[in-house]
């Protein structure tokens, strides 16, 4: 189902309640110099190589409304914690444990620390214990070793103009009725969903070299889903989102409607698609995408297999590996593998979903130049592959809550602007297609050739934009994909707020975008 | 946590919500969660930490499911403690975020009687973490003493991971629902890669209890099938009879056979308003079976404390019932017939802090006639298809188009005998959902069970034989 919560923010009630005086995320700003204390207790008497702690309190408002009708609403709060221990005697091993919390550990959190830091502590030892036994039949096993990092002590607060505290329920049920009924007045609109979501979260973060970070941002996410009836059946659901307050329902977002205006963009949108023909598959054709659909295309064909992990073989049975690094002697670093106008950033610093200023591991985010004129240069990396890797940390292990364990994710993966207008590339384009918005990947195992499909595609005959078809897609081998890369200079950075990656599934928000750009590929349809 | 001081807490809630005067009718819900998870990482040439994370995550707490005097439904959950100011806060977040939902009629009253079933391993439930961890490393000895004896000693990428979760709840409702369960399960699954070679292999299984599972088996398994898999044929597209597998079956009905009630009430499913027809060959039939002994899927009681069990969904080619929770049995009068068996909330875990969904427990496919041999007789010429990827419904989700690309375990079958293991990543599936079920010519006899990486639920069954489906060259390999 499309309709989902964020992680940390469950159903809930009203913010004034006496529960909510008590735990709110000024709660992790209060726990935050005894968890430090509690951790450097447990490294003073078990001298473990490493150790860290994620501590996380929230404060979300939601509600849902289906096809005019209120289904459910709730104000709430969520804390959670975990940790990591790397140590063991002949080889280093880490082992890991994560809780959520509730009131009755409010002021007692270096207790749950304590317990979890052991738990972590035993894993890990017998984890190296059997490690060392097989150290002669496996020669890849090593002892694990972090990149140095200096102390850091830093507050972060990302600005926001209206606080998700202020959100109020009945409030939020009115506007998603509202405009769920709205919707369900458009002709040709079957079904439809709203939901509102705003949360405030703030994260500590502290290891055993005495790094204290605090961290607070807000996030704003309606979403709509719509099935529309027309000569044939479509569905399409997107997210209306950013790392901002409630500013983000009046417009202050990357789509720049309000959430009403948005709602009616993609419900009128969908309904004019069902009524549209079905594409036939294009063989070899000029395609030029808009940013929202390359928000997908570099999420899912550069920014994943630029994960250090995936580089590493590290998630072969999960999320792939990458066909530009077979391994350490054998990959396609420093080598051209896309045109000149083709360049990829991962940027911690740019707004949005993935922007932080340290990440789960107390490294500062920093930019990370990928793809710099079609030649790979640097991948995404954590403490520990950026050694294994020769590449100074650039700060990109997140969990999508503090009871998880940290992974590598993508910050803001984008393509950089081009030297191309926009506008020139239609009209330079005699005979092709233009393809608007994200819809559904498919990609291969390595990333070496994907399958996405778009909301809208266009036919474009001497440079005009003309008949629009529905179920159409990009279908190409990445590499020669990216060879044929034309790049114009509207870069646009869309928020994601569902990533899913490691087990138990995590989803994590970040966000993607690049500009206008041109390339050869097929053009998927109707079978 | 005990299950008796689950019990205890979901009594003492109710009591609590009783006593309200603006309380028409509620549902008290305590439960508590762990999973473990030992995350195997192996490269032979690229530094590796062998049990990558050994991990684990806990939660436990309360909910209320109100539905109050005004006729308005509210839910308020409380984290990680019991007693009365866990109580008074489900309730007044209940309170303060109700609303008036046309659609809500009431609670279930307790209907039918339960199957029993052993469906806990207390070895899970009071995991000790050493064996656990040998265990995991199982997976890993295994590959590497077959892959030794078969002198491999270079490009071997070992992924996997053992999994072990406990899950207990209790619920107690004032129209008399009074049920609670303890549930274990525990998977493992290896995938080999052999870089050289160009070959991969899985292997793994699944269980209620531990000790049914072998990581070893499954870890020489994965090995043993990337040395089967080392002389690969590529072939272009087109059109091919083909053996799926177990595995490929699984990930198909994960990304297609979408037969919950709030999918078809969504218009989000491709099985909308065809209830009655025929959907696929007659030789299928399929399954929800939450009592299925072994089976990591099965459970006695859904999370609304009514009878879990066996839902036909699928009966010789004819679809049969949709899946459903008590809410959308009664949301429409032409509903009313369904069984609330699937009213879940998450599957895998008993989810105190979310709402009653729908999920699948155990889909199970009736097994054929046929042995493996007799399957690749009747395909003849074409391709068992062992493993897919990324397989999702492209053109929305009530579109039966799909697509996918084929990893290892895949081979070219010539003359009904397996010809050479069929190049890995070389392949898309240009598929159809309704195309699928429709060309299903043979069904084997043996089943196996499956999970997808996402999946909700466990599928069961045998590998099928299509009359067709077609392909797309994608590429000539990865490096």
């Amino acid at each position: 189902m499309p309709i989902k919560h964020p992680k940390g923010v469950k159903k809930g009630t009203e913010h004034s309640l006496r529960y909510m005086d008590k735990i709110g995320v000024h709660t992790a700003t209060q726990a935050k110099e005894s968890l430090l204390l509690e951790l450097s207790k447990f490294v003073s008497e078990k001298k473990p190589m490493f150790a860290d702690f994620r501590f996380e309190a929230s404060e979300g408002t939601y509600a849902e409304a289906i096809n005019g009708n209120s289904k459910s609403a709730g104000k709430d709060y969520g804390i959670a914690l975990g940790v990591r221990v790397f140590a063991g005697k002949e080889m280093v091993a880490g082992g890991f444990a994560g809780t959520s919390l509730g009131p009755s550990h409010v002021g007692k959190e270096k207790d749950a620390l304590k317990k979890l830091l052991e738990e972590a502590e035993k894993k890990a030892r017998i984890n190296s214990e059997e490690k060392y036994a097989r150290k002669e039949g496996a020669r890849g096993i090593y002892s694990t070793k972090l990149a140095a990092m200096p102390q850091i002590k830093a507050e972060k607060t990302k600005k926001f103009t209206k606080t998700p505290l202020d959100a109020n329920i009945e409030d939020f049920v009115k506007r998603s009725e509202g405009i769920s009924k709205e919707t369900a007045k458009i002709a040709g609109v079957a079904t439809n969903a709203i939901t509102i979501v705003s949360a405030l979260t703030r994260k500590i973060y502290g290891n055993s070299e005495g790094s204290l970070i605090e961290q607070t941002r807000a996030i704003t996410e309606p979403s709509i889903y719509i099935a529309a009836k027309g000569k044939a059946q479509e569905t399409y659901h997107e997210w209306l989102c950013d790392a901002k307050g409630l500013e983000v329902l009046e417009g202050d977002n990357p789509h720049k409607k309000t959430l009403e205006d948005f709602a009616e963009f993609i419900a009128k949108g969908t309904v004019e698609l069902s009524n549209a023909p079905a594409m036939k598959p294009q063989k070899n054709v000029a395609v030029v995408t808009d940013p929202w659909f390359n928000t997908l295309v570099s999420h899912e064909v550069c920014g994943h297999p630029l994960e250090a992990d995936r580089a590493l073989k590290r998630e072969t049975a999960w999320a792939g590996r990458a066909w530009w690094f077979n391994n350490l002697e054998d990959n396609l670093r420093g080598k051209s593998i896309g045109s000149e106008e083709m360049t990829v950033a991962s940027d911690p610093g740019m707004g949005g979903y993935g922007n932080y200023d340290f990440d789960d591991e107390g490294v500062a985010g920093k930019r990370v130049l990928n793809i710099k004129k079609g030649v790979l240069c640097e991948f995404m990396n954590s403490r520990e592959t950026s050694l294994i890797l020769g590449e100074a940390p650039n700060g990109h292990m997140r969990a999508h809550s503090a009871s998880a364990m940290p992974l590598i994710r993508m910050s803001t993966t984008y393509f950089e602007k081009g030297s191309w207008k926009h506008e020139e590339l239609i009209e330079d384009t005699k005979d092709g297609y233009y393809i608007v918005g994200e819809k559904t990947p498919s990609i291969g195992e390595s990333r070496q050739n994907f399958n996405i499909t778009c909301w809208k595609a266009y036919k474009i005959e001497n440079g005009e934009i003309g008949q629009l078809y529905r179920q159409a897609g990009v279908e190409a081998n990445s590499n020669e994909y990216f060879k044929t890369l034309e790049a114009a200079d509207d870069v646009k950075i869309y928020n994601v707020p569902n990533c899913g990656k490691g087990t138990p599934m995590q989803t994590m928000r970040l966000s993607n975008g690049g500009p206008h750009m041109r390339g050869i590929a097929n053009v998927t349809g109707k079978r | 946590m005990e299950k008796k001081e689950l019990k205890d807490a979901a009594s003492e809630l109710l009591a609590f919500l009783e006593k309200k005067d603006d309380v028409k009718h509620a549902e008290a819900y305590c439960s508590a969660n762990r999973l473990s998870v030992y995350r195997i990482v192996y490269h032979s040439q690229i530094p590796s930490n062998a049990l990558e994370e050994p991990k684990s995550e806990e939660n436990f707490g309360l909910s209320a499911r109100i539905h109050f005097t005004d006729g308005a439904y509210g839910f308020g959950a409380a984290d990680s403690y019991f007693g009365k100011d866990a109580f008074k806060e489900a309730y007044e977040k209940a309170k303060r975020s109700k609303v008036h939902d046309k659609d809500f009629k009431s609670f279930p009253k307790p209907q039918g009687k339960p199957v029993a079933g052993n469906y806990v391993d207390q070895t899970i439930a009071k995991l000790d973490e050493q064996k656990a961890i040998k265990k995991s490393y199982g997976l890993l000895d295994g590959a590497l003493s077959v892959l030794s004896a078969a002198q491999i000693q270079k490009g071997i990428n070992l992924t996997g991971e053992l999994d072990v979760g406990y899950s207990s709840f209790a619920v107690k409702s004032t129209q008399g629902i009074d049920a609670s369960e303890e549930n274990t399960f525990a998977a493992a699954t290896l995938t080999s890669t052999l870089e050289d070679k160009n070959s991969s292999g899985v292997g793994g299984n699944s269980a209620t209890h531990l000790l049914a599972l072998d990581c070893e088996s499954a870890g020489k398994e994965a090995a043993q099938k990337a040395l089967r898999s080392a002389k690969t044929i590529k072939v272009d597209g087109g059109d091919f009879k083909v053996i799926l597998s177990p595995n490929a079956v699984g990930e198909l009905f994960y990304s297609g056979l979408d037969l919950a009630l709030p999918s078809i009430d969504f218009n989000a499913s491709p099985f909308i308003a065809r209830m009655g027809k025929k959907v696929g060959s007659e030789l299928l039939t399929v399954h929800d079976n939450a009592n299925l002994e072994g089976f990591s899927g099965s459970k006695i009681f859904t999370d609304e404390g009514l009878p879990a069990g066996r839902t036909t969904l699928i009966e010789n080619g004819v679809l049969k019932n949709y899946i459903t929770n008590h809410y959308y049995r009664e949301k429409k009068e032409e509903w009313n017939g369904f069984v609330a068996r699937n009213g879940f909330r998450g599957s895998g875990e008993r989810k105190y802090y979310s709402e009653v969904g729908v999920h699948g427990t155990n889909i199970e496919v009736t097994p054929g006639d046929y042995s493996e041999t007799e399957l690749l007789k009747e395909t003849k010429n074409g391709l068992y298809i062992g493993r897919l990827w990324y397989t999702y419904p492209i053109n929305g989700y009530s579109s039966p188009d799909f697509t996918s690309t084929v990893r290892g375990d895949s081979f070219v079958i010539k003359n009904g005998e397996i010809a050479g293991a069929l190049a890995p990543n070389t392949l898309r599936v240009l598929g159809n959902f309704d195309e699928f079920l429709e060309n299903i010519k043979a069904i084997g006899r043996e089943r196996r069970a499956v999970q997808s990486w996402g999946q909700d639920e466990i599928v069961i069954t045998p590998e099928m034989c299509l009359s067709g489906m077609k392909f797309q060259r994608i590429s000539n390999g990865i490096y």
